[in-house]
């Protein structure tokens, strides 16, 4: 069986279970959280069964370390909810699942075999370690949304609320901003891709199969929340923990995936380097990135553990941690080119 | 002092620290590296020369981004101290240390729902009493997981020290060589100066494009010199010899037995040194081999020709042929060149030389370039000099059915039409020395070891008031959300009374 179409069927999973938990949700039906969470699991496994079968050369090029990497934010969004029930947070997985898979149809899917260079059980180790590591970035990334979103809303909702101004602004920034941001990064994708021989076709894909749905389904959204902002507030408030609780949960999700993508990402890298190149380092700039990623992970861990910060602002950090993390994944391939280019 | 101590001490500082060497590794992404001065300028009129002030178009060797690293270290260095102390009391006197108001200030703390059970002294590995007759008992698990901010600042510090040890006496270079050669590998010490008259070499082209009259130009030059005939004496007394046997490629094959990439290049070599000469070993990629001071990485391959064969015919109507005194009836003839080899058959009156073959030939923004390795399109320009050594005219060859082509661009008397090329090998291996290497390895050890102790085990520590009226109070802190501890306060609390009723919650 083709494993694109399996991974087809994980898209549908994942589509459907979003459907399930917004219902569960805005419908307030407690019976449709189990299936839900059941449909997502589907996806999870027949994901990871096609990811099996095509485990020889799994990760060596874009298609695959998208669809990897959207099967672990799936996988780690469900693992990371098993004792606490966090609907919202549910919905949010198989929604950055939904676009991993979207942007990843625009990259060509054929097996093809590896380079020298790629042929180690380092590339295993070292990429899908990361990637489990960026899953729970994007989970923290999830979480922090959502604790900004709560924010909003109460600000929002209540008069006297005791947010900041700073802080009111920083996070409608990140309510408003991020939708934003991700639009205007998959415009320039596709109008990069538009110049290449080799997407001629595919990248009208990213317009219509992601960009135009996610735009009119954002704004629509937004539109909705103000206008409904009363009843949204209500549902926050019944299906989101408290601001603090959300806080603990992305230094949670931080912690867990700090140390995977430290020694996935950058030690099991530079042990690879060692063996393929002769150096652990060359500060190539997927290498620079991936530092940089790590050290601003680092800076959110120290002023939170060590200088008590926490709220909104470690939240905008966390926010920023996972910006970096995409740019190194998508930026640095297509704009800056360096020793990883081939897996573009 | 004090307040240099201070400000290394302070987290602000490491934190601020951080975010500069951040700011800079972007930039150093995003400006191109190592280009020549005048490329900055016409690339960044506006900050070009700003950027080579800094030091910025070699960014990771440049003073600010080395003074950071070097600040980050000795930070470090300070943060170790200040966390050894609170760690060694910690691990040492942690219950001697405590005091009431600290143990009340637990958020996952309450008072016990019944009575003591009598022997609940048994259940704490140890009890004191303080000042005011309050018994307190302490129980801790995972005392591991304090080391890991130790273990983890440590490992950092070894990696900043590997690498700049590294950065200063490490080298790295290639060496490539076909079938039978014998290339001669330098001491360290001749490679390190080959490095450093590079690095000189960079820094004056850079100077005397915008002062050629600068002083400091004649010292370096100096400085360049001294250390190139260090590299040359070092060639010439070489510490071994590296002597490729053989390089073979593999390719990936479709299965109707078409070539479809790559699958590995190899080499076959020997080192030899004056005292001995090492079994023949093989070099692939992913799989490094060492010998004396470096190590040996199968980095690159190329596959070049050298010799090819080729057809002459005479062009009787060339503007060049009516001077001559060729027969023209000798014709066909067959040559073999070799790559900037001069050649003069018997029967020309010129001497060739095969200036540039290329196997797959394409115009690609009027350049004359090959596109693969591959005898897809193979293209020979070909210079013809005349006794006097002036250029008598030059000529492409073509395969015969493309040599068409060929019309345009000839100007001799003769056309030369391709035959054959052998292809042959040249395998390029990466040479290193890093002395640093051991030091960050054991980093990251350190660093890896630190993470699991800091962020995966948990440390727990339970304790117990007993006041002197009988009260009691037990709170649990330690590296994980008081509301995990939620669970572990009940259970103390069923420990500690005998009461299998749920107690009410904190």
């Amino acid at each position: 069986m083709n494993e694109t179409l399996i991974f087809g069927f994980s898209m549908v999973c994942y589509i459907l279970a979003f459907v399930g938990f917004s219902a569960h949700i805005s419908l307030n039906r407690e019976n449709l959280y189990m299936p839900s969470r059941g449909i997502a699991w589907a996806g999870v496994i027949a994901a990871l069964v096609a990811l099996i079968l095509r485990w020889q050369s799994a990760l060596s090029n874009m298609y695959e370390s998208l669809v990897t990497l959207s099967t672990f934010i799936a996988l780690t969004g469900l693992i990371f909810t098993r004792n606490q029930p966090l609907p919202m947070l549910e919905a949010g997985t198989c929604v950055g699942s939904i676009l991993m898979f979207g942007v990843a149809s625009v990259f060509a899917s054929d097996v093809k075999p590896l380079i020298p260079a790629l042929q180690s059980y380092w590339l295993h180790l070292h990429v899908s370690l990361a990637f489990v590591g960026e899953a729970l970035f994007a989970i923290a990334f999830i979480l922090s949304y959502l604790y900004c979103f709560r924010k909003v809303m109460t600000s929002a909702a209540e008069k006297n609320s005791s947010v900041d101004f700073l802080e009111k602004a920083a996070c409608y920034l990140v309510v408003v901003g991020m939708p934003v941001v991700f639009i205007l990064s998959m415009t320039l994708l596709a109008s990069y891709l538009s110049q290449q021989p080799s997407y001629s076709e595919r990248w009208m894909g990213l317009v219509w199969g992601v960009i135009a749905p996610v735009s009119v389904t954002m704004l629509l959204l937004m539109l909705l929340t103000w206008m409904y902002r009363g009843a949204v507030h209500k549902g926050v408030e019944k299906w989101l923990p408290d601001a603090d609780s959300l806080d603990k949960l992305i230094y949670r999700a931080i912690a867990l995936g700090y140390p995977l993508f430290t020694v996935g990402g950058l030690i099991f890298g530079m042990v690879w380097a060692n063996k393929a190149w002769g150096r652990y380092w060359g500060w190539d700039p997927k290498e620079t990135w991936a530092l940089i990623t790590f050290l601003v992970y680092s800076i959110y861990l120290h002023v939170r553990l060590a200088r008590g910060w926490n709220g909104t602002w470690t939240a905008c950090l966390s926010i920023a941690g996972f910006l970096v993390t995409m740019f190194t994944l998508f930026g640095v391939n297509f704009l800056i080119s360096g020793l990883h280019s081939y897996i573009g | 002092m004090r307040t240099i101590h201070k400000i290394f001490v302070s987290l602000k500082s490491a934190v601020i620290l951080i975010a500069i060497l951040t700011a800079l590794a972007t930039l150093g992404t995003l400006v191109p590296q190592n280009l020549d001065a005048v490329e900055y300028i016409r690339r960044f009129p506006s900050i070009g020369h700003l950027i080579l002030s800094l030091g910025f178009d070699d960014m990771y060797r440049s003073a600010p981004f080395q003074t950071c690293l070097w600040l980050l270290s000795i930070s470090t260095i300070a943060c170790i101290i200040t966390r050894w102390k609170s760690t060694y009391r910690k691990l040492s006197a942690r219950l001697e240390r405590a005091s009431v108001k600290e143990i009340k200030a637990y958020e996952a703390g309450r008072h016990v729902s019944a009575p003591l059970k009598q022997d609940w002294q048994s259940d704490f590995a140890a009890v004191i009493t303080d000042e005011n007759d309050v018994l307190i008992g302490l129980n801790t698990s995972g005392k591991v997981s304090l080391l890991g901010g130790m273990s983890l600042h440590i490992g950092l510090l070894l990696v900043l020290a590997g690498g700049l040890i590294g950065g200063y006496l490490g080298v790295e270079t290639v060496v490539r060589g076909s079938k039978g050669d014998l290339v001669p590998v330098a001491p360290l010490e001749a490679v390190r100066a080959a490095r450093d008259a590079d690095r000189i070499a960079r820094v004056a082209r850079n100077i005397r494009e915008f002062s050629p009259e600068d002083p400091r130009l004649d010292k370096m030059r100096e400085e360049i010199d001294a250390l190139h005939s260090i590299y040359k004496s070092g060639l010439a007394s070489p510490a071994f010899k590296i002597a490729f046997d053989e390089l073979w490629v593999e390719n990936y094959q479709t299965p109707d037995g078409r070539g479809m990439g790559v699958k590995s290049w190899n080499s076959r070599v020997r080192f030899i040194d004056q005292s001995h000469e090492s079994e023949p070993v093989q070099v692939m990629v992913n799989q490094p081999v060492s010998y004396g001071d470096y190590t040996f990485y199968q980095s690159s391959w190329n596959k070049f020709y050298h010799k090819v064969s080729l057809q002459v015919e005479f062009v009787g109507d060339a503007s060049a042929s009516s001077q001559l005194a060729i027969k023209a009836g000798a014709f066909p003839q067959t040559v073999e060149l070799k790559l900037k080899e001069p050649y003069k058959p018997a029967w020309s009156p010129y001497e060739f030389v095969m200036m540039d073959f290329m196997p797959d030939f394409r115009i690609i923004n009027d350049r004359f370039v090959s596109v693969s390795h591959e005898l897809n399109n193979p293209a020979a320009m070909i210079v013809a000099y005349d006794s006097s050594g002036a250029v008598a005219g030059r000529a492409w060859a073509f395969p015969q059915d493309r040599m068409s082509m060929a019309g345009h661009v000839t100007s001799m008397p003769f056309q030369f039409t391709f035959i054959s090329a052998e292809p042959e090998y040249e395998s390029g291996m990466q040479m290193a020395h890093d002395p640093g290497k051991p030091l960050v390895w054991v980093g990251c050890l350190l660093f890896t070891l630190g993470m699991i102790m800091s962020f995966y085990v948990p440390y727990r520590e339970s304790w117990l008031l007993v006041y002197p009226d009988g009260k009691a109070y037990i709170a649990i802190s330690g590296n994980r959300p008081a509301k995990i501890f939620a669970d572990d306060l009940q259970q103390l609390d069923r420990q500690l009374t005998n009461n299998d009723k749920e107690p009410p919650t904190a």
